[in-house]
C-alpha cells in the first residue's frame, strides 16, 4: 500500500499530473510535488552541467528543460529502460529469480516429490529429511510439493487480478481524463473513495460478501485497486491529449476510443509496466494476507498464506511447516521488488550514481 | 585605489567522469581587483560557472579536484589549500555569490528574512536584532519595496526580479571584498536585467568591491564590465580591456562572439553563428582546443599548443596568428 | 484557514461515498440476516417481526440513512453473534488497536528516518547498500510471517518477551507487535527518506546555503532536511492507513483484542453488523486522519496557504 502510494506520487511528479486534475485528497500536496518537480527539472540539467561542464544546453535558446523533458519518447523509455537493468545486478538477479518462479509454477507437476493433497496420518508433522526436503504439515503432507503446487496460486494471482486490475483503472483514467465533465468527476470520485479504504480492509469487505474461496480472491483483488492506476492514467491521458498529434487526429475525424485506444494508451504503457511490477507482489501478498486471515483459500488448497496459518499452531513444535512457506513469499516478492527497484533507478536520475 | 583582491595563478580543476578526466578549467589566471567588475564570457560548457565554484571551493568532490599546482590567493591564503572550515568563514562574508536561478536559490521553507540573517549571524555572531537591523539595511540598499514587509515574506510569494534582489542583498550583508555573480540576470526579464546590473554597478562604485561577472551575453559585458575574460574549453584565450574587446578583438573566436551578436544599425538576413560546439574535452586536441572551429586555422592550429602572447600590457591572446614568426612559416 | 475549510468540505462526499459503498457490498449478501442471527429454530412470525424491528424491509437507501442517522448518535447496530452493541465493542478494542499503531508508527520513525538521513549522506557507500539492502528485505516480508519469526526467535527460543496477548499499556506485550508492524513502513520510510534527501541536495537553494558557509552537516540540518521532510510526512500519512490494515494481521497474531481482530471474526462469524461497524470506523478514522495531516502539512509548507 505505501509502496502504492509511494509510487503513485513519483508517477504523479513524472507525468507532470496536471494542475486541475486530482480532486479531493491531497490535491495541494500534489500541487506542490508538482513545482518541486519543475524544479528538479531545472536542476537535473544544472547538475548535468556543473557535473560534466559540457552538457549541450545552450543558455537562452528559447527552451527550457521542461520542454526537452517533453521530447522523451517511448523509444527513449525502453532504452533507458533495458540499459538500466542491464546495468543493475539487482534487477537481473530479480528477473532470474521471476523466471525461476514461473518454471517451476508451470512445471509443478512433473517436479513435485510428491503428491501436495495426499493425507498421511502415519507421517505427520515430519521433520526435514531426506525424503521430504522440509518436512510435512500437520497432515503428513509433503511442504515442498505443497509449496511448488502454491506457486501456481501466487503466479496466477499475481498476473490475473493485477491485470484485470490495470485494465479496469486504465480504461476509466483514460476516459476519465480524456472526456472530462462529468463522467471524469463521476469516476475520480468513485477513486478517491476506493482508494480511502485500506486495501486489505476492502478486500476483506468483499471477501465477505462473496464468500471465503480462491475464486473469490481474484474477484476481489481484481477490482479493489484500480483507483491509483486510474489517477495516473487519467493523469498522463490529460497531458497527452493537448499533443498536437492528438489534436491532428481529432481534426481529421478520428474516432475518440480510436484516438484514446491508438494514441493514448501507448504513452500510458511505460508507467503501466512499472506499475505493474510494484503490483504482482503487492496481490500476492494480499492473497496470503487474506488467506492467513482465513477469508481466502480454503483448506485444502496449497495457498502460502494458509499454509502459515495452519501451521502456525505448530510454530513451537515444528517451526518448518509455518516458516517454509512464508520463504517462498519473500523470495518472490523481493524478487519483483529487486526488478520494481531496477526500473525506478533506470527512469529516476536520483537513485543512480 | 584598485588593489588585488583575489589572484588565480594557473588554476586547473579536473572533472573524472566514465570516460576519463575531463579538464572542465585548465590553466586560468586572472587578477581581481577591488572597485572593478571583470567580465568572464564564454559559450555553455566553457568552465566559466566551474572557475567560480572553484574560488569558493564548492566543486562537487570527489568528481572534481582542484590539481594541486593552481594557486587561488586571497589576503594571503591559498583558497585550493584551506580546509573546509576555513574555506567556510569566507564563503558568504569575504567572497559572496549569486547564482543565476534566482526563483530556486532560495530556500523554499524559510522566510527571506531568515535566510538573508544567516550570513549575518553565521559569520559576524550577531544576536537576532542586530541582524534584522542590518538584513533590512541591505534589503532597502537593492531597493525593495516595502522591505519590513517584505522580510516576513516567503520566497514564492514574491517575484523574479525581486528575489534576485534578496540574493544580491544576501550577497551583500557581511560586506564582502569580492562578489561573484554567476549569470544573475538571466533568468529574468530585459527591464528587470536592466534594473539589476544597475544596481550592481551601483554597489560596485559605492562599496568598492571587486566583482567577478560570469555571463554569456557580451552585451551585457559591454555596459558592465572594466575587464573581460573570454572562456573557451577552459582555456582563457583572450584577456583585456572590456571597450578594447569590442574595438580591436584579437582571438577569432572573440571576434566570432561579436560578429553574432546582433546589431541594430546592421541589415542582414541571417545571423553569423559560429559552426560545431564546445569540444569534448575528454579528448584533448593535441594544438589549438578551437582550431576545428577556427575559419583562420592553419596546420600548426592542430599540432602543436598556440603560445599566450601579450600584445601589451593590458591585451593578451591565446592565439597563432600573432606569432608572427610560426605564422608566416606556415 | 480557507484551506483547512476547503479540505474539510471536500472530505464530506468522500466519507459519504465509503459508507455508502461498504453499506451496499455488506447489504447485498445472499441469505437473511435475522435467520442468520436467530438460528434455526424460530417460527415465520418471529423472523417477520425482528425483521420489521430493524427495518429490513425498507429499501436499501432508506435503510443507509437511518443507518447514517444511528450511527451519528453512537448507534452502529446489534452483533447478531455476540448479542451486543456494536458500539461498545469497538471502543472497547480502539485503545488496544491505538495503542498498536502509534508504538508500531514510532518504531517506524525512530528507525526510518535515520536509517535514510544517514544513507543519503553516505551515498553511494558501504552504509548506503546496507541500509537499502535491508529496507528492501524489510518491504518484502510478508507481516505475518516476520512476526511469527519474531514470535518463534525473541518468544520461543530466546523467551525475551511474552510470544501473544495484551495488556493495556504494558510496554513487555506491546514491544514485538509494533517492531512487526512498524518494520516494513520504517523500510519505505527509509527509502523515501534518502531519496527525497537526496533531491533536495541537489537543489539550488542548497548550493546558496553552501556559498553562505554553512558546513555540510549544517546545511542538512539547517536547510534540507525540512523540505526533505515534507513527502516523507505524506507518506507517513498514508501510514496510517497501512498501520492500521496492518494491525488487522498484526493482532490476529499476538492475539491483542484491537478493532482488527474484531473484523476478522465477524467475517468469520459472518457477523454483519459488527463487521461493518469496524470496517466503517477504521475506515473513517483514516480519512480523518488523512485530513488532520494535510492540515499539519500546511503549517509546515509555507507554499500551500498562498497558493
Amino acid at each position: 500500500m505505501i509502496q502504492r502510494t509511494q509510487f503513485f506520487k513519483e508517477i504523479a511528479m513524472d507525468s507532470k499530473l496536471n494542475r486541475r486534475s486530482p480532486f479531493g485528497f491531497g490535491r495541494k500536496r500534489l500541487k506542490y510535488m508538482m513545482s518541486i518537480e519543475a524544479t528538479e527539472a531545472k536542476n537535473e540539467s544544472d547538475l548535468a552541467t556543473s557535473e560534466s561542464s559540457k552538457s549541450s544546453k545552450i543558455p537562452n535558446n528559447g527552451k527550457s528543460p521542461r520542454d526537452a523533458e517533453d521530447l522523451v519518447t517511448e523509444e527513449h523509455f525502453w532504452q533507458s529502460l533495458f540499459k538500466g537493468i542491464y546495468r543493475d545486478k539487482k534487477a537481473l538477479v530479480g528477473l532470474v529469480m521471476v523466471f525461476l518462479f514461473i518454471l517451476i509454477a508451470l512445471l509443478a507437476p512433473w517436479i513435485v516429490p510428491h503428491d501436495p493433497y495426499a493425507v498421511d496420518m502415519e507421517k505427520v508433522l515430519i521433520a526435514p529429511n531426506s525424503t521430504y526436503v522440509i518436512g510435512t504439515d500437520f497432515l503428513g503432507r509433503d511442504i515442498l510439493s505443497r509449496i511448488i503446487y502454491g506457486a501456481r496460486i501466487s503466479l496466477v494471482i499475481g498476473l490475473v487480478p493485477t491485470l484485470i486490475s490495470l485494465a479496469i483503472g486504465t480504461f476509466l483514467g483514460m476516459v476519465s481524463g480524456y472526456f472530462g465533465g462529468k463522467i471524469d468527476y463521476l469516476i475520480m470520485r468513485l477513486a478517491d473513495v476506493c482508494m480511502a479504504f485500506p486495501s486489505l480492509l476492502l478486500a476483506m469487505v468483499v471477501m465477505y460478501t462473496l464468500g471465503a474461496s480462491l475464486f473469490n480472491i481474484f474477484i476481489a483483488l481484481s477490482i479493489v485497486n484500480w483507483g491509483s492506476t486510474s489517477r495516473i492514467v487519467r493523469a498522463q491521458t490529460l497531458s497527452i491529449k493537448e499533443k498536437e498529434f492528438v489534436e491532428a487526429a481529432r481534426s481529421i475525424g478520428v474516432g475518440k476510443f480510436k484516438i484514446l485506444w491508438r494514441h493514448i494508451f501507448p504513452n500510458c504503457i511505460p508507467s503501466l509496466i512499472v506499475l505493474f511490477t510494484l503490483s504482482v507482489p503487492e496481490a500476492i501478498m494480499s492473497e496470503a494476507s487474506l488467506s492467513f486471515l482465513g477469508v481466502g483459500a480454503q483448506p485444502p488448497t496449497p495457498s502460502w498464506g494458509l499454509m502459515i496459518s495452519r501451521g502456525k499452531e505448530f510454530l513451537f513444535s515444528s517451526p518448518w511447516v509455518a516458516i517454509t512457506p512464508g520463504v517462498a513469499i519473500f523470495l518472490v516478492v523481493i524478487a519483483f521488488n529487486f526488478i520494481g527497484d531496477g526500473l525506478r533507478d533506470a527512469l529516476d536520475p536520483y537513485t543512480k550514481h | 585605489m584598485n588593489e588585488t583582491v583575489v589572484e588565480i595563478q594557473n588554476l586547473k580543476t579536473y572533472f573524472e567522469t566514465e570516460k576519463g578526466f575531463n579538464p572542465a578549467v585548465d590553466g586560468v589566471s586572472m587578477i581581481l581587483e577591488s572597485g572593478k567588475i571583470m567580465g568572464l564570457v564564454g559559450e555553455s560548457g566553457s568552465g566559466k560557472s566551474m572557475t567560480a565554484m572553484s574560488i569558493l571551493g564548492l566543486i562537487p568532490k570527489p568528481f572534481g579536484q582542484i590539481l594541486p599546482e593552481s594557486k587561488i590567493l586571497f589576503e594571503g591564503d591559498d583558497l585550493t589549500k584551506l580546509s573546509e572550515k576555513e574555506l567556510a568563514k569566507i564563503r558568504g562574508n569575504k567572497i559572496a555569490m549569486i547564482f543565476q536561478e534566482p526563483m530556486t536559490s532560495l530556500n523554499p521553507v524559510y522566510t527571506i528574512g531568515k535566510q538573508l540573517m544567516e550570513p549575518l549571524r553565521l559569520h559576524k555572531n550577531l544576536s537576532k536584532r542586530e541582524a534584522k537591523v542590518l538584513a533590512l539595511k541591505y534589503l532597502e540598499q537593492v531597493r525593495i519595496p516595502d522591505a519590513a514587509k517584505r522580510f516576513a515574506s516567503y520566497p514564492h510569494q514574491l517575484s523574479g526580479g525581486l528575489r534576485q534582489r534578496v540574493m544580491i542583498a544576501m550577497a551583500l550583508t557581511c560586506e564582502p571584498k569580492l562578489i561573484i555573480a554567476d549569470e544573475p540576470t538571466t533568468a529574468l526579464d530585459v527591464t528587470i536585467q536592466a534594473q539589476i546590473l544597475e544596481l550592481l554597478k551601483d554597489i560596485q562604485v559605492r562599496l568598492n568591491t571587486a566583482i567577478l561577472f560570469i555571463t554569456h551575453d557580451l552585451g551585457v559585458v559591454a555596459e558592465l564590465c572594466d575587464d573581460v575574460c573570454v572562456m573557451y574549453a577552459g582555456e582563457v584565450v583572450e584577456k583585456c580591456d572590456a571597450d578594447r574587446l569590442f574595438e580591436t578583438p584579437m582571438h577569432p573566436y572573440t571576434i566570432g562572439l561579436l560578429k553574432s551578436l546582433p546589431k541594430i544599425d546592421d541589415d542582414v538576413e541571417e545571423l553569423y553563428s559560429i559552426e560545431g560546439m564546445v569540444p569534448n574535452l575528454i579528448h584533448v586536441p593535441t594544438g589549438c582546443r578551437f582550431a576545428p572551429r577556427c575559419d583562420k586555422s592553419k596546420r600548426i592550429c592542430f599540432d602543436a599548443l598556440p603560445p599566450r602572447i601579450l600584445i601589451d600590457k593590458q591585451h593578451e591572446v591565446l592565439c597563432w596568428q600573432y606569432d608572427e614568426g610560426a605564422w608566416s612559416n606556415e | 484557514m480557507k484551506y483547512i475549510i476547503k479540505r474539510l468540505l471536500g472530505t464530506i462526499p468522500i466519507v459519504i461515498g465509503v459508507s455508502l459503498l461498504l453499506y451496499i457490498m455488506l447489504n447485498i449478501v445472499p441469505g437473511d440476516p435475522v435467520a442468520l442471527m436467530m438460528g434455526e429454530h424460530v417460527n415465520a412470525d418471529t423472523i417477520e417481526r425482528v425483521r420489521a424491528r430493524m427495518n429490513l424491509d425498507d429499501p436499501l437507501l432508506v435503510r443507509f440513512s437511518k443507518y447514517v442517522l444511528g450511527a451519528f448518535k453512537g448507534d452502529l447496530g446489534y452483533s447478531y453473534k455476540l448479542k451486543r452493541e456494536v458500539s461498545t465493542l469497538i471502543w472497547k478494542a480502539f485503545p488496544n488497536t491505538a495503542i498498536l499503531a502509534v508504538a508500531g508508527a514510532l518504531v517506524s520513525w525512530m528507525i526510518g528516518i535515520p536509517a535514510g538521513v544517514i544513507s543519503a549522506v553516505r551515498k553511494n557507500t558501504a552504509v548506503d547498500y546496507g541500509v537499502m539492502t535491508f529496507a528492501l528485505i524489510g518491504v518484502s516480508m510478508p507481516v505475518f510471517w516476520s512476526g511469527l519469526l519474531f514470535q518463534y526467535l525473541f518468544g520461543l527460543k530466546l523467551k525475551w518477551l511474552p510470544i501473544s496477548g495484551f495488556d493495556g499499556l504494558n510496554i513487555k506485550y506491546i514491544v514485538m507487535p509494533a517492531i512487526v508492524l512498524g518494520w516494513s513502513s520504517a523500510a519505505t520510510i527509509a527509502r523515501l527518506t534518502r531519496s527525497s534527501l537526496l533531491e533536495v541536495m541537489s537543489a539550488d537553494y542548497i548550493r546558496t546555503a553552501r556559498e553562505k558557509g554553512l558546513l555540510r552537516y549544517q546545511v542538512i540540518m539547517g536547510h534540507a532536511l525540512k523540505n526533505a521532510f515534507l513527502p516523507v510526512l505524506t507518506v507517513m500519512t498514508i501510514q496510517i492507513a497501512s498501520l492500521l490494515s496492518g494491525a488487522v494481521i498484526t493482532e490476529t497474531i499476538f492475539g491483542i483484542p484491537g478493532i482488527g481482530r474484531i473484523a476478522v471474526s465477524a467475517i468469520q462469524t459472518r457477523d454483519m453488523p459488527l463487521l461493518q461497524g469496524s470496517v466503517m470506523f477504521t475506515t473513517i478514522l483514516i480519512i480523518l486522519g488523512n485530513l488532520v495531516a494535510d492540515v499539519l502539512y500546511s503549517f509546515i509548507d509555507p507554499r500551500i496557504k498562498y497558493n
